[in-house]
């Protein structure tokens, strides 16, 4: 562990620094203790191809709206586009920030209403009083525009082709380790393999193990043969003294089948074989073996499948859902146009494993609606309408959080135990015209675009809060006051590495506790103090 | 303290090259020193002068520069083999034929005629995305020494193996265990090609995720197949995730399910001789221990590519052994599984 420790840090300092570091144990790579009353769980719900923010959050003033927001119109039975008369704030403001503004889409008279151009959509935010616990940062620049790029930015803050710093789940996951590891077996999870978070340099517990929907859990996580009958006669799993890559024990123990044995010990016989970088990944392999073996013998089929996702939810159905189907995180537009029904899988498992209490950081990925329309005026139209509606479904998710008790946190609720991140992996340009009244003014670029928004929810966030902003009509970003990585206060355009800096600081995460080359600073205003 | 220390070390990487505290790379060793001593370097931060120049240009030249066809920020190896000592771009001692100052100068003749693109390289200097100004670029390639022998061979630290992709892991998993596309597919209907694929339970299959049409031309039907591919690490083309090249738990956790259901798959497939060469299900080892042993010795040269010693052979009979007593099938299932999970197996 320590050596890909060593590697990473190495990227920014020198070998006569790394010594230094070394001796005053900043590289012991032991999880610091959370000593904050924060979060201690992180999900992480990623909409995949480039969203709209623009359409869900207004950061921007109001008189921008005429100029940025085409005239509105309807998009498959559902009304899209707003004037600045329809903006209202949730809640009064928090201190010298704009409070969280949006869209008034909903009839206020009827929430349910879905007649006369009012849409339910969005109506959850309000309805759950969401603004309670929720932050919005915009105008990040991600650094690129390209997807792979960008997904990579937002997961680790430093846009690239790999990632050149562990995704921000497995730093959360390796940093818990040592408070959760004989409660929580799957220290980091994954809900889809499309996109798993990269725990570059770190241990391999803090890289994902993979929890699909609930009818893929036993072929994936199961090692009984009663489930998957390959594991007939070789799935007896005896206690044994770990042992590191080395052979030295580690203090610790596991329930090993023989196979698995035999597998770890094939390992380390390669030890010292090869060069020093062939040993790192080695030892990355014999880790690895050993965390599949512990999620194995956790048999966590039979807990997951135990808990319900959705509980108060069902016992709760909110009214203004009234004239939608009965699944929770679904929606339908029109008379029956389209109906969504892919959300319902992946946010039902990460309610799943938040109520079990097993892992520490989720990541989930959202595969519908997926905004990388690139069509013009039907692309921006799309995202509006798609867009709005996803986050309805992400609020009932957040509702049904706020709504159930955080296991052992007895007065804690789900969602104060945790911090939720909403983001994509940029944004898409921006709609712009001379005004709302002159129609055929208006351009509907669809394209990548790379200054974007991130939503904060939860434990240890500032309540109705919406910092940073975008130019004006091109959507560039403005600056925040930041509290740079050497303590000291400025003031710019935030980056993705700011993002994740300041949900690592929610997290109980001191500054040495983690490292994002290029540099990385605190947005303040976004952590609860 | 230790946060007072930690802070003192990253803050003084920001001396000379701004904010920009890091970056990736630290490999071509041969590199080091080859531009000491000038008051450019940060010895806090980068490894030689090059490196000081590279991370004083990444936050301007990465985003495009880092894979693709020219990345020359993915590392101080790429940037100075591929850029620094590269005679298209810079010329040592000749600033002002080096494309490299015409690119940033708006001066290029090819399709880019500026680097970086969209802005001047003054609005990158003033926006702090790029830290040296053209005189001291043109500077360090007046003073830039020729390329030093290390750079000329590969490194002696370099990293030798990589893990096998998850195109590989399939394509040859089911080559060494004789399995083809009929065991994992319905094959009931005699039009099976020209339709849809559909799995058989109980199979595991693993397919490409980008729903990639298949020899029939249309696409997979079952979504598991692509999720298990995606945990191995494989690439969704359609949605430009690239391959994983780490072997992350998600990866090895299906490579687990998957070495197991298909080792028994091909201890099952009537006359398939890729685990059991020679010996059946019904020979022991109290009686056959010779045959089983060299079975054992076959497989392992099979699956690994490499004659294995007398006292590997005698290892995977000891596993075989362990699990006899239940099953002579859950034995082999075992030594198979063990061969595809060896480092030798997963890496190439």
């Amino acid at each position: 562990m320590r050596s890909t420790r060593r590697q990473l840090l190495q990227w920014g300092l020198g070998a006569s620094q790394l010594a230094l570091l070394d001796r005053f144990n900043l590289l012991s790579g032991k999880a610091h203790a959370q000593t904050t009353d924060g979060p201690t769980k992180l999900v992480t719900l990623y909409i995949s191809g480039g969203y709209r923010p623009q359409f869900m959050w207004w950061g921007q003033d109001d008189a921008a709206v005429d100029k940025s927001v085409p005239p509105p119109a309807g998009y498959s039975g559902e009304p899209v586009f707003f004037k600045a008369s329809d903006l209202v704030d949730l809640a009064p403001a928090n201190g010298p920030y704009k409070p969280l503004r949006t869209w008034r889409s909903w009839d206020p008279a009827n929430p349910a209403n879905r007649m006369n151009n009012f849409s339910p959509m969005f109506y959850g935010w309000q309805h759950f009083k969401l603004h309670e616990q929720t932050s919005v940062l915009h105008g990040i620049d991600q650094g690129t525009n390209a997807h792979q790029s960008g997904y990579i930015a937002a997961m680790c803050g430093v846009a690239g082709s790999d990632y050149r710093a562990p995704a921000i789940q497995s730093v959360l996951a390796n940093h818990l380790y040592e408070k959760f590891k004989s409660t929580r077996p799957l220290p980091c999870v994954a809900i889809s393999g499309n996109g798993l978070p990269v725990a570059t340099g770190l241990p391999s517990h803090a890289a994902p193990i993979l929890v699909p929907s609930i009818d893929a859990l036993r072929p994936s996580l199961s090692s009984k043969s009663a489930d998957n009958p390959w594991w007939k006669d070789l799935e007896a799993r005896t206690p044994t003294p770990e042992l590191d890559f080395r052979g030295m024990p580690t203090g610790s123990s596991l329930q090993a089948t023989a196979l698995e044995e035999f597998t770890f010990a094939q390992a380390r016989a390669f030890k010292g074989k090869s060069t020093a970088r062939v040993d790192q990944f080695l030892e990355g392999l014999h880790g690895t073996l050993t965390s599949v073996s512990r999620a194995l013998a956790a048999n966590v089929t039979d807990s997951l499948e135990a808990l319900k996702g959705v509980d108060y939810l069902t016992a709760n159905r909110p009214p203004y859902m009234a004239n939608y189907f009965t699944n929770p995180f679904t929606y339908t537009f029109g008379l029956a146009n389209f109906h969504q029904t892919q959300l319902e899988p992946p946010l039902e498992m990460t309610l799943r494993l938040l109520k079990s209490d097993l892992t520490s950081a989720i990541h989930t990925v959202l595969p519908s609606p997926y905004f990388d329309t690139h069509n013009g005026s039907y692309g921006v139209h799309f995202s509006c309408a798609h867009g709005r509606a996803a986050m309805d479904c992400v609020a009932r998710f957040l509702g049904e959080m706020k709504n159930t008790p955080a296991p052992g946190k007895p007065g804690k609720t789900l969602l104060d135990d945790t911090l939720v991140l909403i983001f994509s992996e940029f944004a898409r340009s921006w709609p712009s015209g001379t005004s709302q009244a002159q129609a055929a003014s208006w351009q509907y670029p669809d394209d990548h675009h790379p200054f974007t928004s991130v939503t904060f929810v939860g434990g240890g966030v500032a309540a109705n809060r919406q910092l940073g902003s975008y130019t004006v009509p091109l959507g560039g970003g403005t600056p925040v006051d930041l509290i740079e990585e050497n303590g000291q206060a400025g003031k710019r355009i935030p980056r993705a590495a700011d993002m994740t800096t300041t949900a690592l600081r929610i997290l109980g995460l001191g500054f040495s506790d983690f490292f994002i080359p290029g540099g990385y600073g605190e947005v303040v205003g976004i952590r609860k103090t | 303290m230790r946060r007072a220390l930690l802070l003192l070390f990253l803050s003084g990487c920001t001396g000379v090259i701004g904010a920009s505290s890091g970056g990736s790379g630290g490999g071509a060793g041969g590199a080091s020193g080859a531009g000491g001593g000038s008051p450019m370097v940060d010895a806090g931060c980068a490894e030689n002068r090059n490196d000081s120049i590279r991370l004083g240009l990444e936050q301007a030249c990465a985003g495009c520069h880092t894979n693709s066809s020219r990345p020359f920020f993915g590392s101080l190896e790429a940037f100075e083999n591929g850029l620094v000592w590269n005679a298209k771009y810079v010329k040592p001692g000749d600033p002002d034929n080096s494309l490299l100052i015409a690119l940033l100068e708006g001066k290029g003749t090819g399709t880019y005629k500026q680097m970086p693109t969209g802005i001047t390289y003054a609005d990158a200097l003033a926006s702090g995305k790029a830290t040296f100004t053209i005189e001291q670029l043109k500077q360090w390639i007046r003073e830039l020494p020729a390329m030093p022998p290390a750079n000329v061979g590969p490194s002696p630290d370099a990293f030798t193996v990589r893990r096998l992709t998850a195109e590989e892991m399939v394509t040859a998993l089911m080559d060494q265990l004789g399995l083809t596309i009929e065991d994992f597919i319905d094959t009931g209907r005699p039009t099976w090609r020209d339709e849809p694929y559909t799995f058989r339970g109980g199979r595991l299959g693993v397919w490409p995720v980008d729903l990639a049409p298949g020899i029939s031309g249309q696409y997979v039907s079952d979504a598991r197949s692509g999720e298990r591919f995606l945990a191995l690490g494989g690439p969704n083309t359609l949605q430009l995730r690239g391959r994983d090249t780490t072997l992350a738990p998600s990866a090895m956790q299906t490579l687990v399910q998957v070495s197991q259901a298909w080792c028994g798959l091909a201890v099952d497939k009537a006359g398939n001789k890729a685990v059991l060469k020679t010996v059946t299900l019904a020979d022991k080892s109290a009686t056959k221990s010779v045959e089983i042993k060299a079975d054992l010795k076959a497989l392992s040269l099979r699956m690994l590519g490499v004659p294995p010693t007398d006292a590997e052979v005698e290892a995977l009979f000891g596993l075989y052994v362990k699990h006899e007593a239940a099953s002579t099938k859950a034995g082999w299932v075992a030594v198979c599984a063990a061969l595809v999970r060896h480092p030798q197996w997963v890496t190439f």
